[in-house]
């Protein structure tokens, strides 16, 4: 039981780390970046390339996978959204705009490495299992959690207090607003594009840590489906509610899991998916889902 | 003559394939484009072009109805079951009523592979019917259909509904109505679709029924123009059979379409039908700067 | 003044947003065949007054009747085919379709026949659009646009804008036609211009509700003029009468409203 709530957590960190990416970004855009299961992917394929391919200790391969994930997050918004914004489109443009941009690095991966699927090696991390209770975890999975839950406090904080935080927070409530009030919107948009995709990229590497042979070019895929849901769940737009929300989808994965079996846990986040919309519209914390009247 | 006729047929022989199958994502391009042309983005086509495959696989294996009635089956079936996911589903805005259609078609994935009768995970085979004429055919009928349909109240009310859903129904337009009808349509388009599909390809698992088929159906509907009734046939046979133009690419077939789809968003949102009128006014723009400057230069 | 019934009777609305009374206790009458006005400060309620009448909103109490009939509650597709018909604030026409084509998405009636008639290349089909199409080309011209008609909606000064949204308006012979500040940018001429065009809008089966902030439009084409501040009624009457009207100068003066030209 004690297990099961471990693996719960974990889960619960990476599906949090990387719909907190999707709330970022629909915060200040009102826009759902769907490129983002490609970052995740570049972020993960960044770290174990440092690893495997240049020798770096994991300690300087996860930022760099972060890095990396941001700037290529900065990038998109450059290239495939920011120009759309400017034209003053629906939201179908720019939704269709990231898809786009998600196959295209999608693509560029599967060039470079190819279909197959790698892993960290195993010494990355110490490998010493750790006895809590009636739970046996390892370090990593320690760490999952630890520095998720210090990211989760340090993004509020950073929202609250910092004039960085304000500035979004501004941005997402109303842009013209922000503008008149002498905020750089495009440099807060592009920063949050940043952050969002370094939170990403460091779900994809926690992901890679965490399960064998999951790195490869179309990792992105079944996460995006379940970041969707955290985010629907929890609300578009509140921290709170999506680590509510990815805990929410973790649990009904494992409950899932051990009640039906392993095969339907996609069908599990989108039937809490269908669930919850269809009662509750704007999710469990959140605003918006519903329609003005 | 003889000679020409020979040419066509070696044409078709060794491009069957590809032919059949540009038809058959015309028509699935078509489902998707009638939800767009009313304001809804909807992935949920591969989830209704599994429920007419399906349909067309069990009555081909276990019963006589001929293929004709197995179209209208699956068509009508896969139309009454996207009424019946609208109705929830019109409650919802835009993004996450897209999202809800993902979800969907993960769903009905996940239902045929576990549902013995189709088969499971495993599949099942279906005796072959389809040719390419039916699907011509079928095709041509659909788009002229539509295009009647486009210039006519119904098609303005709907363009409407999409450009200014409050003004619309500020003028005595039942939107919900509408919409529900946009479902139900592309759910038929679809369905149509997937009997079709079933009964050229002889066999169908539930991998086909997925959310990249849904994608590729949304690429060909932009690429091609999202607007008007021949920009989703003329996208869908243009990206199908692209991969043979750029035989050299073909690796690269899946970076290619998200480029073109990149390209197509960012400088040409109309989409390739509006091509012909961009070029134009670029040239009329280029001769104008041209023979200003001649004025100028003297 | 006139004896004619009321079309529209509000008795009593109230409209609450959790704490914000946009609209409380307000009673109004509005008569057929004449311009009624609907003035107040910025946030009085008028445009939530508009979104009731127009069924975006319900009231939290009262009701409104039409004709007799009960109008809230309804939705506001039904409410529009009932006739009622407004203009926005800030133009919402469909940018996208020509000006004609905005007109004729308003003329509902056999719209069926004619698109499926389309499909079937029947003629009564045709001549029935054809028809429809002349209505919509004659209301352009009443309003003086019909040489855009073709042009793309989006395409036009913001005045030809304007224009078009009312004659689309008009498009659905509207019983009650709310006019939401049709004068916003407008000079005095062109103001002068719109409020004989709003008087020739007058038809004994008709009511008009015009909400504006320029008062001598106000005072020019009014028969009644209601007031509003704070969400409640604060004066009625002819505009003479309110421009005389202390509560109303004082809701004017008190909240330095420039457009206040009494």
């Amino acid at each position: 039981m004690l297990q099961q709530i471990f693996n719960t957590l974990i889960n619960a960190s990476i599906y949090a780390l990387f719909a907190m990416g999707y709330a970022l970004v629909f915060g200040v855009l009102d826009i759902l970046n769907l490129a983002h299961g490609a970052i995740f992917m570049l972020g993960a394929f960044t770290a174990v390339q440092a690893v495997l391919g240049w020798h770096w200790p994991l300690i300087l391969a996860i930022p760099l996978g972060m890095l990396v994930g941001g700037a290529v997050g900065v990038v998109l918004d450059l290239v495939a959204v920011a120009p759309l914004q400017a034209r003053g489109s629906d939201f179908l443009t720019p939704l269709i705009s990231t898809i786009a941009a998600g196959i295209v690095f999608e693509n560029i991966s599967l060039g470079l490495f190819g279909p197959d699927a790698y892993s960290f090696p195993s010494g990355v991390f110490p490998q010493t299992p750790i006895t809590i209770g009636s739970a046996v975890v390892q370090p990593v999975d320690l760490f999952v959690i630890a520095l998720t839950v210090l990211l989760m406090i340090g993004l509020t904080v950073l929202l609250r207090y910092s004039t960085l935080g304000k500035a979004i927070r501004a941005v997402a409530a109303n842009r013209l607003a922000a503008q008149l009030l002498g905020i750089n919107v495009a440099r807060t948009v592009a920063i949050t594009f940043f952050l969002a995709s370094a939170l990403g990229a460091l779900a994809g590497i926690f992901y890679g840590l965490e399960l064998q042979d999951s790195i490869s070019f179309n990792m992105g895929g079944s996460v995006q489906l379940r970041g969707l849901a955290v985010i629907v769940v929890g609300g578009m737009d509140s921290i709170p509610g999506v680590m509510l929300g990815a805990l929410a989808l973790a649990t009904s994965e494992t409950i899932g899991i051990t009640e039906i079996g392993s095969s339907y846990t996609d069908a599990i986040a989108f039937g809490l998916l269908f669930l919850i919309l269809i009662v509750r519209p704007s999710g469990i914390l959140g605003r918006g889902g519903s329609r003005a009247v | 003559m003889g000679g020409l006729g020979d040419a066509i047929n070696t044409w078709y022989a060794s491009n069957n394939n590809l032919i059949n199958d540009s038809g058959l994502n015309a028509i699935l391009a078509l489902s998707v484009y009638v939800m767009l042309a009313c304001g809804l983005l909807s992935l949920a086509s591969p989830a209704y072009m599994a429920i007419g495959a399906y349909i067309a696989a069990l009555l081909s294996n276990n019963t006589g109805v001929p293929f004709p009635a197995q179209m209208a089956a699956g068509a009508l079936l896969a139309g009454g079951v996207a009424f019946v996911l609208g109705l929830p589903l019109l409650r919802l805005r835009g993004v996450y009523l897209a999202i809800c259609t993902v979800g969907f078609v993960a769903i009905v994935q996940i239902f045929f592979n576990t549902w013995t009768p189709g088969g499971g995970g495993n599949g099942i085979s279906i005796p072959a019917a389809t040719t390419t004429w039916q699907i011509y055919l079928i095709l041509v009928f659909l788009c002229f259909l539509l295009w009647r349909l486009e210039g006519s109240a119904l098609g303005r009310s709907l363009s409407a509904i999409r450009l200014d859903e409050e003004a619309a129904r500020s003028l005595g337009i039942d939107t919900i109505a509408f919409k529900l009808g946009a479902f139900a349509l592309s759910g038929v388009l679809a369905g149509l679709m997937g009997v079709l599909y079933a009964r050229l390809h002889y066999y169908i698992d539930p991998n086909t029924f997925g959310f990249d088929t849904g994608l590729a159906a949304l690429t060909y509907v932009v690429v091609g123009g999202s607007l008007t009734t021949i920009g989703s046939p003329l996208g869908a046979i243009l990206i199908t059979a692209l991969p043979e133009w750029l035989r050299g690419l073909n690796d690269y077939r899946t970076v290619v379409n998200g480029l073109i789809l990149l390209g197509v968003i960012l400088f040409l949102p109309g989409g390739l039908v509006e091509l012909p009128r961009r070029l134009q006014s670029l040239a009329r723009e280029g001769v104008r700067r041209l023979g200003l400057a001649r004025k100028d230069g003297g | 003044m006139s004896q004619t019934p009321a079309l529209v009777e509000l008795h009593t609305i109230s409209r609450f947003f959790g704490g914000i009374r946009a609209l409380d206790g307000v009673s109004m009458n509005v008569r057929a065949g004449t311009i009624h006005g609907l003035i107040g400060p910025n946030g009085a309620g008028k445009t939530t007054l508009i979104n009731l009448l127009t069924g975006f909103y319900r009231p939290t109490s009262g009701h409104v009747l039409l004709d007799g009939q009960r109008l809230d509650g309804s939705r506001p597709h039904r409410i529009a085919r009932r006739g009622v018909a407004r203009t926005f604030q800030n133009v919402r026409l469909f940018s996208g379709l020509p000006a004609i084509d905005n007109v004729l998405v308003a003329r509902r009636r056999g719209t069926l026949h004619r698109s499926f008639g389309r499909l079937l290349f029947l003629p009564g089909a045709a001549r029935a659009e054809r028809a429809e199409r002349a209505v919509a080309s004659q209301l352009l011209t009443q309003l003086g646009v019909d040489a855009l008609s073709r042009r793309p909606a989006g395409n036009l000064s913001y005045g030809d804008q304007r224009r078009v949204e009312l004659a689309r308006a008009l498009a659905t012979q509207p019983r009650l036609l709310l006019l939401d500040e049709p004068a916003a940018g407008m000079n005095r001429e062109e103001t002068d211009r719109l409020g004989n065009v709003v008087r020739g809008l007058i038809r004994p089966d008709r009511a008009i509700l015009l909400i504006e902030h320029d008062l001598p439009l106000i005072m020019a084409v009014c028969d009644q003029v209601t007031v509003l501040n704070f969400g409640r009624v604060i004066a009625e009457g002819p505009p003479a009468a309110i421009a005389r009207d202390p509560a109303v100068i004082e809701a004017y003066l008190g909240t330095e409203d420039d457009d206040a030209q009494l």
